[in-house]
């Protein structure tokens, strides 16, 4: 708990948002979950434990699980991104899925790829703490 | 010489109440299809262009449910959500999101038998969907009003429009699993899905993958009523999702399996003109018929 307060003090702005990431994909995971879909709740557990690792320890370990994380954000947005650009040249037959074009889908893509970015950045500073200096 | 006259003039009153009914029941049929597929405005004067976003589907819902309540039943609305078919599309986008409406015509005495008859509501994208498949729910809509009009019915009948068949039959897949989560006995159910082109006019059906009872109720009707029928084993429709969880299940549509069934399936052109409103209101006293015996049981 200690560990997690002191992430909190010295980065507020990336311990949130690496909470903030955690639990979304975490919630997607239980939604999903009760609706029977196993495989979201398990990568979003994976995304939030390691995000909740990541603020607890400042070793090699977390500097990987960062890039993990960070990787996987921008794959999920570009993906979207890239979904909804493929469809909007092709005609996509699933209307459950065209609906979701939405620009606040957009922003959540877009979101995911800026915190992938943000975090990915985040990684020198990683390194810095680990090595005992403060950023 | 008077009794013959007798009996010839009661053939032709019968034979002309009959040929009135269908015509009225056609001129009901070409309002519902018609406001369905965009032909007529509904009552706040929009029109239902397409039944396939999910905005376009809660009017069409809401239509539907105010046809149900306008001849004295209650529309009932079953909510749901399911996971997309491939996990990965499941981390990627949200849920299936929708709702079935559907009533129940009770019993006249007490049962916990349900026959249902179901439709689904939905288009693809951009398509007014007028034979795919405003025609299957008129048809159930219509068979419906008539069995609430019997005054003897020794089960209960469901009436349901699904949502979203165009999506790998989802709405229909919510709704079996509540009927079997619900515990309902449910004696057979008779999905329609496409009842409105009949190019040669031999007012041919087809039934897909009956079960011996249920094809045997049909066929006995059919050689009544000079209704020409044949067996396939389509299963891409609605009548699958029942098959699935245990229920026994038909789908009957226009004679898909021969060809004789709309080129313009699934495309804009699946308009109100196209339809066959003889043969849907043929096809709809047919079906009734057959419903009426089974629910009966031949009275």
């Amino acid at each position: 708990m200690e560990a997690i307060k002191e992430s909190f003090k010295s980065d507020p702005i990336y311990a949130i948002s690496m909470i903030g990431c955690g639990m979304a994909f975490f919630l997607k995971g239980i939604d999903y979950l009760l609706l029977g879909s196993p495989l979201p709740f398990a990568i979003g557990t994976l995304i939030a434990g390691g995000a909740f690792y990541v603020l607890v320890n400042k070793d090699k370990s977390s500097r990987r699980i960062v890039k993990v994380i960070a990787v996987f954000l921008i794959l999920w947005g570009v993906t979207r991104l890239g979904i909804e650009i493929l469809f909007s040249f092709a005609s996509l037959t699933e209307a459950h899925i065209r609906s979701q074009f939405t620009w606040v889908n957009k922003l959540f893509s877009l979101s995911a790829i800026w915190f992938g970015i943000y975090f990915y950045r985040k990684l020198k500073n990683i390194r810095s703490l680990s090595a005992g200096k403060h950023v | 010489m008077i009794k013959h006259v007798a009996i010839i003039c009661l053939l032709v009153i019968s034979t002309l109440k009959v040929r009135g009914q269908i015509d009225l029941l056609r001129i009901e049929q070409q309002q519902m299809v018609g406001q369905l597929s965009g032909k007529f405005a509904l009552e706040n004067g929009s029109f239902l262009k397409s039944r396939d976003t999910p905005s376009a589907r809660a009017v069409a819902r809401q239509y539907l449910a105010k046809q149900i309540e306008d001849i004295g039943l209650k529309p009932k609305r079953q909510s749901y959500r399911m996971p997309n078919l491939n996990p990965l599309i499941d981390m990627l986008f949200s849920p299936f999101k929708g709702a079935n409406v559907y009533t129940v015509i009770p019993a006249s005495r007490k049962s916990d038998n349900y026959v249902v008859l179901g439709a689904h509501f939905d288009t693809e994208l951009d398509c007014p969907g007028a034979i795919d498949n405003a025609t299957g729910s008129t048809l159930i809509f219509s068979v419906g009003k008539m069995l609430y009009a019997l005054e003897e019915r020794k089960m209960n009948v469901i009436i349901v429009f699904f949502d979203q068949e165009e999506e790998e039959l989802i709405g229909s897949q919510a709704f079996a699993k509540f009927l079997k989560a619900e515990n309902f006995n449910v004696h057979s159910v008779h999905t329609f899905d496409m009842v409105g082109w009949d190019e040669d006019g031999n007012k041919e059906m087809e039934l897909e993958l009956p079960t011996p009872d249920l094809e045997n109720a049909y066929q006995t009707k059919a050689l009544e009523l000079g209704i020409p029928l044949y067996v396939t084993s389509i299963n891409s429709t609605d009548h699958h999702s029942f098959r699935q969880v245990g229920f026994q299940a038909i789908g009957i549509n226009e004679a898909y399996g021969k060809r004789d069934s709309t080129p313009y399936k699934d495309t804009p052109e699946d308009t109100y003109e196209t339809v066959n409103f003889d043969y849907l209101a043929e096809s709809t006293m047919f079906v009734y018929a057959v419903i009426k015996e089974i629910i009966n049981g031949g009275d």
